[in-house]
């Protein structure tokens, strides 16, 4: 529900041990992370080693299934939650590919889920929905025409992105997981993107988390995150500020690979 | 059914469209005892037209206050009924008795027309629209059944028995343009329509939405025949099926040698509720010219995973989210409907299934 409506102000999200397989195949073998209210975690990672199914398992896609761990929103476990109660809790994805629904308003859509997060004897009025969305849009430099067009439906790589983001800013999540919001940004939409989270970020203080995905250190020029993490076969392998960042920008992954080898190497050795 | 009929007409009485109730049992001939089905051409009259009687095609002006006609009224549509250019008009035909009638409707100029069939009895429509050169037609076409009787019917006589059939054909002239938009949000139901592009520029576009109740079967045909150069059609078709219903959707295109620059397109969707409902799509182009565009596509399925996921990942359960996708995927058809009464009607109407599935 909107932060009005919740009970906890500062969320806590906590991932212990999580496991996660898809069509039998693990992908996520371990994961752990803490976020609290206020904080800005980044991660990254080479393709194909879980960042996006962390995603997508936290939200509660039946695609996947969890084989052992524990996800925990406020001390609540989520793993037997269904995905619109998650969002009801607090939890928002603004997905790397986001559906496209002919047929539905954009505004329509964006009304129906604001007031389904809300109690029913409290639904947001049309007046109030408009004057915010209009609000948002400015700050988005969105099309005007935008609530009246189909959700996603012809829009651009950008205006998808810029989409989920007015999603994030018009249903004000506990938690918000930002899957690749960057991919298939020009420089200006990125700007407008990264100012938007950064903003909300900064208003909400610590009602909010952020988990970011991202390939790039763009983004996090305008979003400076508080923790950075590595994802690599499944796992959490390296954790650090800003500094990681910049290193994984000039050196790639390779030396995160060797570390982790010399480890298991050592570890041997002695065992 | 009454409760249908007297919701429409109220929708209609506020919108100040030209609107007609039609009860066609009020022209049955009174001394026929026959329970068999009454034929009745071109006209829906009580009385055999004499021999030298006018049949000069009559414009289609009400001029009548809104409301059934009375039995006792002399109001026949006795011969071909032309459109009254730039206006938008709304026959409502009811009938309680079977009934087998045909209409010829001629259209000159720009017009709107709506046509709703409520039927309580197997019925069939034969219905013909001649659309002259640079005339413009946007046709509605609603059907409306009783459920039971259709259940009755299919037990008694098989289940190839539908309760409504029209069968509409068009003949368009040069640029002539006909959008036809036929919603059927109840029983079993049957349109078999048929388009001849005849000069160059014709277009004929249609549109279907259908919510196919549950254990109900439907059958849909549309045939385009472009027998010009630059002739164009389009079809869209869309169907939610409920538990255990079956829909046919047949969309048949012809291009013939002579029809060099024509374009056809047939696009034709089914969403099944559950594994019992059965969705038949046959997208079918018959070429004979090689200068033309022409694609078909067909797809049936159930709801999108992806797209649940997407709503329900905003918060909507998963009951909200799948009534949100029924009913946007049949409002891509429905925006179309010109009727702003039958359009309201039809979105309660809609609305009220959908909540009940």
């Amino acid at each position: 529900m909107p932060s009005e409506y919740r009970e906890a102000k500062s969320p806590c999200l906590e991932i212990v041990d999580l496991h996660a397989e898809v069509a039998g195949r693990e992908i996520l073998k371990g994961v752990d992370l803490k976020l609290r209210g206020g904080e800005i975690h980044a991660i990254m990672g080479p393709n194909g080693t879980g960042k996006s199914t962390l995603s997508m398992v936290l939200m509660g896609s039946t695609k996947y299934e969890v084989t052992a761990g524990e996800i925990r929103l406020n001390d609540e476990s989520l793993n037997e939650m269904p995905v619109d109660e998650r969002a009801r809790r607090g939890l928002f994805l603004a997905m790397q590919y986001p559906a496209e629904i002919e047929g539905v308003s954009n505004s329509d859509f964006l009304r129906t889920a604001i007031n389904a997060q809300r109690p029913k004897e409290h639904p947001m009025g049309v007046l109030p929905f408009r004057s915010e969305l209009q609000k948002c849009l400015n700050d988005l430099e969105m099309d005007p025409s935008l609530p009246k067009r189909y959700l996603n439906e012809g829009f651009s790589g950008g205006e998808k992105k810029r989409n989920e983001i007015l999603q994030m800013k018009m249903l004000k999540p506990s938690v918000a997981l930002l899957d690749e919001i960057d991919s298939g940004l020009d420089i200006d939409a990125l700007r407008i993107v990264g100012e938007n989270i950064a903003k909300m970020h900064e208003e909400r203080g610590e009602e909010m988390a952020i988990l970011m995905i991202t390939h790039y250190e763009r983004l996090l020029s305008f979003v400076k995150p508080s923790h950075v993490h590595v994802l690599m076969d499944g796992r959490i392998v390296k954790s650090g500020g800003v500094e990681l960042v910049e290193r994984l920008e000039k050196e790639g992954y390779e030396w995160i690979r060797e570390e982790i080898q010399n480890n298991e190497t050592s570890t041997s050795k002695e065992a | 059914m009454k409760t249908v009929i007297n919701s429409l007409v109220e929708q209609y009485l506020e919108t100040g469209v030209d609107f007609l109730h039609v009860d066609l049992d009020a022209y049955r001939d009174p001394a026929s005892q026959s329970e068999g089905p009454v034929h009745s051409r071109l006209a829906l009259r009580r009385e055999p037209l004499a021999e030298d009687a006018d049949s000069s095609p009559k414009r289609l002006d009400f001029g009548m206050s809104h409301g059934a006609i009375p039995v006792d009224s002399d109001f026949q549509f006795g011969a071909d009924l032309e459109l009254a250019a730039g206006e938008k008009q709304a026959l409502l035909f009811t009938q309680s008795l079977a009934t087998v009638a045909k209409l010829k409707f001629l259209c000159k100029q720009q017009s709107e027309l709506t046509l709703i069939f409520v039927s309580e009895a197997a019925s069939r429509f034969d219905l013909d629209f001649e659309l002259g050169e640079n005339a413009e037609l946007r046709l509605n076409l609603v059907l409306i059944e009783n459920l039971e009787l259709a259940k009755n019917l299919r037990l008694k006589q098989g289940p190839d028995e539908r309760a409504i059939q029209v069968q509409p054909h068009f003949t368009l002239e040069a640029s002539a343009r006909c959008d036809l938009h036929a919603v059927i949000l109840d029983g079993n139901a049957s349109i078999k329509s048929q388009a001849e592009l005849r000069a160059p520029g014709a277009n004929f576009n249609y549109a279907s939405a259908i919510f196919a109740h549950p254990q109900s079967q439907h059958s849909y045909e549309v045939e385009t025949h472009h027998q010009a150069a630059k002739t164009f059609s389009q079809i869209r078709s869309h169907a939610v099926l409920d538990h255990d219903a079956t829909v046919e959707l047949i969309s048949r295109g012809r291009i013939e040698r002579s029809a060099a620059g024509s374009q056809c397109r047939q696009d034709m969707k089914g969403i099944c509720l559950d594994e019992t409902g059965t969705a038949l799509c046959y997208p079918l182009l018959f070429i004979d010219e090689y200068d033309i565009e022409a694609s078909h596509a067909s797809g049936v399925g159930q709801i999108d995973d992806d797209s649940l996921f997407y709503l329900m990942s905003r918060g909507l359960s998963e009951a909200e989210a799948k009534r949100l996708m029924m009913r946007a995927f049949l409002e891509a058809i429905l925006t179309g409907v010109s009727d702003v009464a039958l359009s309201s009607f039809l979105h309660q109407r809609l609305d009220r299934m959908i909540e009940e599935c």
